[in-house]
């Protein structure tokens, strides 16, 4: 394996100084971010090849007035609120979901929806709501767990629906004026169930070039060799390098579950705000299962902190060192904005994993 | 947050079944992955199996996935437990 990665490596590295300049590479995928990382990978990356950590980290892309209003529907009387962890610290306007918790509010930790179905099976007393976040890797197990509660009709659970969709976000990125991206590593638990040829408009509309990575450290500089191949040449094509568990066309299932519980709907995202189409809503059958309708709960703005700067670091417009917090008064103890709360945020993984930016944090 | 993690089939009960992930058991829903067969691989996201996977495939990712918890996969994984450990939360359904 380590032969095979020497390889790479060295072919990753010609391919750069054959290119010459700057090469700006943007992954979309919390677990890439941390791999990355992990692995060693950014450490041994060419000084020309720039990966960009972009909007990637559900926790760190949903909206601040999504979080006030799960902490609304936390403070109602009866109501269980059941989340994935990661979105017990994020902060809202006034205090997170675990400060709730601890003005008595009951929320649960669950690792799955079926968890939360669960819960509301348990105890029909109370009104039960779980938050469905995440990428299209989570979303069919939301769609899934509300097409089992209108199956056995339980009345006392409900979703706040706050799930987004990967492409859409991206087109908004290549739509910013000032973004300049060279291609995608594109997500490669997302491409499950989206499947590889839902990145085709990216390379055929904006001529950006998209390979479907996976996680371990050869699939990813395998992804980034594939990358520069395509940008040397002048090429925009999707690749996929992870055929393992990717496909075409994804999982054909989960998409039919998808279409079949929500619709396409406008949402609010962190710092990039509303994007047209990226995320759902629940399809008209379903909406009796609509927690800011049952709850009759108004989603309000965000205000973000003015001197948090994870707008930007979700843009991929600066890196985390270039917060004057980063490091100081914001550490993964003492987290100021999600991308330190969650541990797949581009803060927190620099934080972890890149001593020398700190130092660099602390000095600027 | 989007990670899936192979796991193997253990039995299988209508749209239920029981997966055998790095020695834990587990229940997990089996609706996205119609026609999966005991014995085979499955990734696991969330509670439920999102995509079949071959043996070879599924067991090359636990190999990586147990040389970071030995802290030999490239030398640089100072919280390769951590890993693991959220490996198998991003897999958990109903826990046995
Ligand atoms: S270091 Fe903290 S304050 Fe600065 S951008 Fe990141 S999360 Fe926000």
């Amino acid at each position: 394996m380590m032969h095979e990665m020497q390889k790479l490596r060295v072919e990753l590295n010609r391919r750069c100084d054959a290119i010459g300049r700057e090469i700006r590479v943007m992954e979309v995928c919390g677990t890439h971010t941390v791999a990355a990382f992990r692995s060693g990978i950014r450490s041994m990356l060419p000084d020309n090849f720039r990966l960009i950590s972009g909007p990637g980290c559900p926790v760190c892309v949903t909206a601040q007035r999504y979080i006030d209003a799960a902490i609304d529907l936390a403070s109602l009387p009866n109501v269980i609120v059941a989340t994935y962890g990661d979105m017990l610290r994020v902060p809202g306007l006034s205090g997170s979901l675990e400060k709730q918790r601890a003005k008595g509010a009951d929320l649960r930790v669950v690792t799955s929806a079926l968890r939360a179905l669960q819960i509301a099976r348990d105890h029909p007393e109370s009104e039960v709501v779980f938050l469905g976040v995440g990428f299209e890797t989570t979303s069919p197990a939301t769609a899934l767990t509300i097409l089992e509660a209108a199956r056995d009709q339980v009345p006392n659970f409900s979703v706040l629906v706050s799930h987004k969709l990967v492409v859409p976000a991206m087109v908004a990125l290549l739509e910013c004026d000032d973004m300049s991206i060279d291609g995608f590593l594109c997500p490669g638990h997302v491409s499950v169930i989206i499947g590889s040829n839902a990145y085709a408009p990216i390379a055929s509309r904006f001529g950006k070039p998209c390979v479907v990575g996976g996680f371990e450290p050869e699939q990813i500089l395998k992804a980034l060799v594939h990358l520069t191949r395509q940008i040397e040449y002048g090429e925009s094509y999707v690749e996929n390098v992870y055929p393992a568990v990717v496909t075409e066309s994804g999982n054909a299932t989960a998409m039919d579950i998808l279409r079949r519980v929500f619709v396409p709907g406008d949402t609010v995202w962190r710092a990039l705000g509303v994007i047209p189409m990226s995320g759902f809503d629940l399809a008209p059958e379903f909406q009796a299962f609509d927690a800011l309708r049952r709850f009759d709960i108004h989603v309000g703005e965000d205000f973000d902190n003015p001197s948090c700067r994870c707008g930007e670091v979700i843009l991929g417009r600066i890196e985390p060192c270039e917060c004057a917090l980063f490091g100081n008064e914001c550490t993964p103890l003492t987290p100021i904005g999600p991308c330190m709360v969650s541990s797949e945020g581009t803060c927190a993984a620099w934080f972890k994993y890149n001593r020398h930016a700190i130092a660099m944090g602390a000095r600027s | 947050m989007c990670l899936a993690v192979p796991a193997k089939v253990i039995s299988l009960e209508g749209e239920d079944g029981v997966v055998d992930l790095g020695g834990n058991r587990l229940s997990v829903r089996m609706a996205l992955t119609p026609g999966i067969r005991v014995d085979q691989w499955v990734l696991v996201h969330a509670g439920f199996s999102i995509a079949k996977i071959e043996t070879s495939d599924a067991l090359e990712t636990w190999g990586y996935l147990k040389a970071c918890y030995a802290g030999d996969a490239t030398g640089l994984d100072r919280d390769a437990d951590e890993m693991v450990a959220s490996s198998r939360v991003a897999a958990e359904g109903t826990a046995r």
